[in-house]
């Protein structure tokens, strides 16, 4: 087991950084043990979920780094269960007293935050479980095994909806901000889902595998980034579709922020800003460079302006992209990260990576 | 230069039957030492508990360009990258692919998707071939053809099924599908390691050893025939056609079912001889290279010693000369034709084409040329590898492709080993001339 560190390096090996540069500082960092896939917030933000490669699903306490480690009785990191072969994806249920995890097993997992009880286990047909997503109205656990895409009572788990088998293997699902809709990513398109509607779905058509999806925060907008190194958008509720291609890889990284004004896209070294107040269309995208290695994940504050991105050069960089078009914070990682997320409180970075390593982050004292 | 250290993989394919999963058996239980990871993709009977075998549905991954280059498939990216996450580490990684599956987006997937390409290279495609059906085979199923043509090794497999002479028929049909495989023969797949792992197919500094002698020869005629002739004078006519002389060859074939095959190489050798010019109403020989003279009508004599089969081959088709072989003024017609116009000589659309020419090229005219021709052709052509020699270049340049996907490099010095260029384009419906052409425009 690890014990948690106070961190005192300095940004100084990152590339150059913007003038109002603070110092991100490590707030916890714990080794898994195996690759990490899949990672997710407790709604308290005390707590994070991770799915691991070979198979684990584990609870981590990311309580406040100065809290008394020495005289805890809960152990840090708590190993949930076991998806024989590998775990995949992982969420809390919205009240935060569930964990939810799917793998190559064909099982959904629904683990007790508190422990108290054994797990309990939904049983799909022979095929990957590669998404779980809960409602944000707390409802509904929407599932996605190979080629179809389920819904269940999120407290209960009771079956309510069994969608009909999507063209290919679903490689992203995301509920709509309203919980009314849920949207999956498929080759040939995305596919609008609406739950308990006579004509439940829409596919937003497009010739190509899309692998990521992202809904603007108003619902306006769906992006989904493509295997053609492409981004595709679509209005909603028409459903007018745009491209933007030339990536310079595979795009698996759509993040919107809280405003619902920038779009951020990975598909290489750079970060790609599309403006949504004036454009896309028509108006000129910006770029973010510092990276020296194809982007992993990226991830805005809910609320503030800060934007988080990794890549595979080992580096989390902090953004505050309408300010500077360079990075105003970074911290330098111990494998490759994988998977990224800010704490509910917009507070913390939690970064899972490839050699098994979580590192929760404090991106520092930002001024404004 | 960083050595690679990405897991090699290599890809099996074949048509159901043909000794994929013996095969697949056989090297998981020989000791080799290596950790194997298995991607199945048929529903066969792999006993072998101590390595890892997953199952994959296959899906294909279209681009919305609609070039079927860039084709994926995307249950091999999902499983390759979820094994390549895991704490235990394999040396190596076997993809079995159905009979059925196109080998095009298997081996572009580990060029064009990013993360295969990270952690994976695509070692070799290994084809498997029942010597019994494989005739039948390419005769129908469009995928064993281009199972043919994007291997790296050919196993002709359950040969004790086969006679020599239909192995030896076997064979030269596969060379001239895909001229730079290796063809190996093999009893219940049975066979050293070395030969299957490791060969390098992809990989620029080892995979260039092409005998240029396994190329189908150019031929210098467009057509032969056989002619069942009695003793007693003949005649060939011809009419003006589109050149004003024509090379021809005649000789006496012996009774052995192989004659023709024999004389097609003989008439290959003489066809290079020089020729003698004969006109109008002067005598063609036997066993002799002649060049005739058909800038008009012409009669030429022809004379027979003795009754039997004789084999005739002209520098261009009959037709484009109006030629009839006479008796008198009955016309003799052959008992068996054959064109050797490149694009009608096989049966099978897939064949490949050597080049193999001593001399320098201009490196901007044959960069420019062979980018054009894989943008053009791409979809057409499945494989192809060279190395060239090129002007002020004191090393050796390499280069390899599938479709359109080129790698190129260049190796190592010339020293004392000639200066050489070999080429070979593997693809479908090849136009062996304008290939020839584009090469030789190349040549300083």
């Amino acid at each position: 087991m690890n014990v948690p560190a106070a961190n005192t390096k300095s940004v100084k090996d990152l590339a150059t950084v913007a003038s109002e540069t603070t110092l991100a500082s490590l707030h916890t960092r714990l080794d898994i043990g195996e690759h990490i896939v899949a990672l997710a917030w407790s709604p308290d933000g005390r707590s994070v979920a991770i799915a691991g490669a070979d198979g684990g699903v584990f609870l981590i306490d990311a309580a406040p780094a100065n809290a008394n480690f020495e005289n805890r009785t809960d152990p840090l990191i708590r190993r949930l269960g076991q998806h024989p072969q590998g775990a995949l994806t992982v969420a809390f249920t919205r009240d935060g007293a569930s964990i939810v995890s799917g793998g190559q097993d064909s099982r959904v997992r629904v683990f007790l935050r508190s422990g108290d009880t054994c797990e309990r286990v939904i049983e799909l047909p022979d095929a990957w479980v590669g998404q779980v997503s809960c409602s944000d109205d707390g409802r509904w656990l929407a599932v996605a095994s190979g080629r179809c895409v389920s819904v269940y009572d999120a407290n209960s788990l009771a079956p309510l909806h069994v969608y009909p088998a999507l063209p290919a293997t679903v490689e992203a699902l995301a509920f709509a901000p309203s919980s009314r809709q849920i949207a999956a990513a498929t080759y040939g398109g995305v596919m609008l889902l609406t739950p308990f509607a006579p004509f439940g779905m829409r596919m937003l058509a497009w010739e190509g595998a899309c692998l990521a999806i992202a809904w603007r925060p108003d619902a306006s907008v769906i992006a989904a980034g493509g295997q053609d190194a492409s981004v595709q958008f679509w209005r909603l509720p028409k459903g007018k579709r745009a491209e933007m291609s030339r990536f310079d890889t595979k795009v698996r990284e759509v993040a919107w922020n809280g405003s619902g004004r920038w779009l951020a896209t990975g598909g290489g070294s750079d970060i790609v800003l599309w403006d949504f107040k004036t454009g896309p269309e028509g108006s000129p995208s910006r770029l973010l460079s510092c990276h020296s290695e194809r982007i992993t994940a990226l991830s805005w504050q809910r609320r503030g302006e800060l934007l988080a991105s990794t890549a595979r050069d080992s580096k989390l960089l902090i953004w505050r992209p309408g300010r500077s078009h360079l990075p105003v914070s970074g911290y330098p990682l111990m494998s490759r990260p994988t998977t990224l997320a800010w704490s509910p409180d917009d507070r913390l970075l939690a970064i899972g990576g490839d050699g098994g390593e979580l590192s929760i982050i404090q991106p520092g004292q930002t001024r404004a | 230069m960083l050595t690679d250290t990405r897991v090699p993989v290599t890809v099996l394919t074949g048509f159901l039957g043909s000794g994929k999963t013996t095969l697949l058996n056989r090297i998981l239980s020989e000791h080799h030492g290596k950790r194997i990871a298995v991607i199945e993709n048929e529903f066969g009977e792999i006993g072998v508990d101590h390595e890892l075998v997953i199952g994959a549905e296959e899906e294909i991954f279209e681009m919305n360009n609609g070039c079927i280059c860039c084709t994926v498939r995307g249950d091999l990216i999902r499983i390759l990258g979820n094994l390549m996450k895991r704490r235990e580490r394999f040396d190596y990684i076997l993809v079995e692919s159905t009979g059925l599956a196109d080998p095009g987006p298997v081996a572009q997937t580990f060029f064009m998707d990013d993360e295969v390409r990270e952690s994976l290279r695509l070692d070799g495609i290994v084809t498997l071939v029942d010597a019994h059906h494989i005739e039948g085979q390419l005769t129908h199923a469009m995928e064993a053809r281009e199972q043919i043509a994007f291997a790296d090794v050919i196993l002709l497999n359950k040969i004790d099924l086969a006679d020599d002479a239909r192995l030896a028929r076997l064979e030269l049909r596969l060379r001239a599908m895909n001229g730079q495989a290796k063809i190996i023969r093999t009893e219940q797949a049975s066979l050293p390691l070395e030969h299957v792992l490791d060969v390098g197919g992809f990989d620029l500094k080892r995979a260039l050893l092409v005998d240029p002698t396994f190329l189908e020869p150019e031929y210098p005629f467009e057509w032969g025939g056989v002619y069942s002739l009695q003793a007693g004078l003949h005649s060939l006519r011809t009419s003006t056609g589109p050149d004003s002389t024509m090379k021809l060859h005649m000789m006496c074939l012996d009774a052995s079912p192989e004659a023709f095959d024999l004389a097609v190489n003989e008439a290959l050798r003489r066809f290079s001889d020089p020729a003698q010019v004969i006109e109008n109403q002067q005598s063609i020989l036997v066993a002799q290279m002649h060049r005739l003279d058909v800038s008009g009508d012409a009669t030429f004599l022809l004379p027979i010693d003795s009754d039997g089969r004789y084999a005739l081959f002209v520098e261009h088709l009959p037709q484009e000369f109006n030629m009839a072989l006479l008796r008198g003024n009955a016309q003799v017609i052959a008992d068996t034709q054959r064109e050797f116009k490149p694009d009608h000589q096989h049966d099978d659309t897939i064949t490949s084409v050597g080049i193999s020419q001593a001399g320098d090229l201009d490196p901007e005219r044959v960069s420019t040329w062979l980018r054009t021709l894989l943008r053009d052709q791409g979809q057409d052509l499945f494989r192809c590898k060279g190395v060239l020699s090129l002007r002020d270049d004191s090393r050796r340049y390499v280069f390899q492709a599938v479709h359109m996907l080129m790698d190129t490099s260049a190796d190592r010095e010339w020293g004392d080993t000639p200066r050489h260029n070999t080429l070979v384009f593997i693809g479908r419906n090849l136009d062996r001339r304008a290939l020839r052409s584009g090469f030789e425009a190349c040549l300083v």
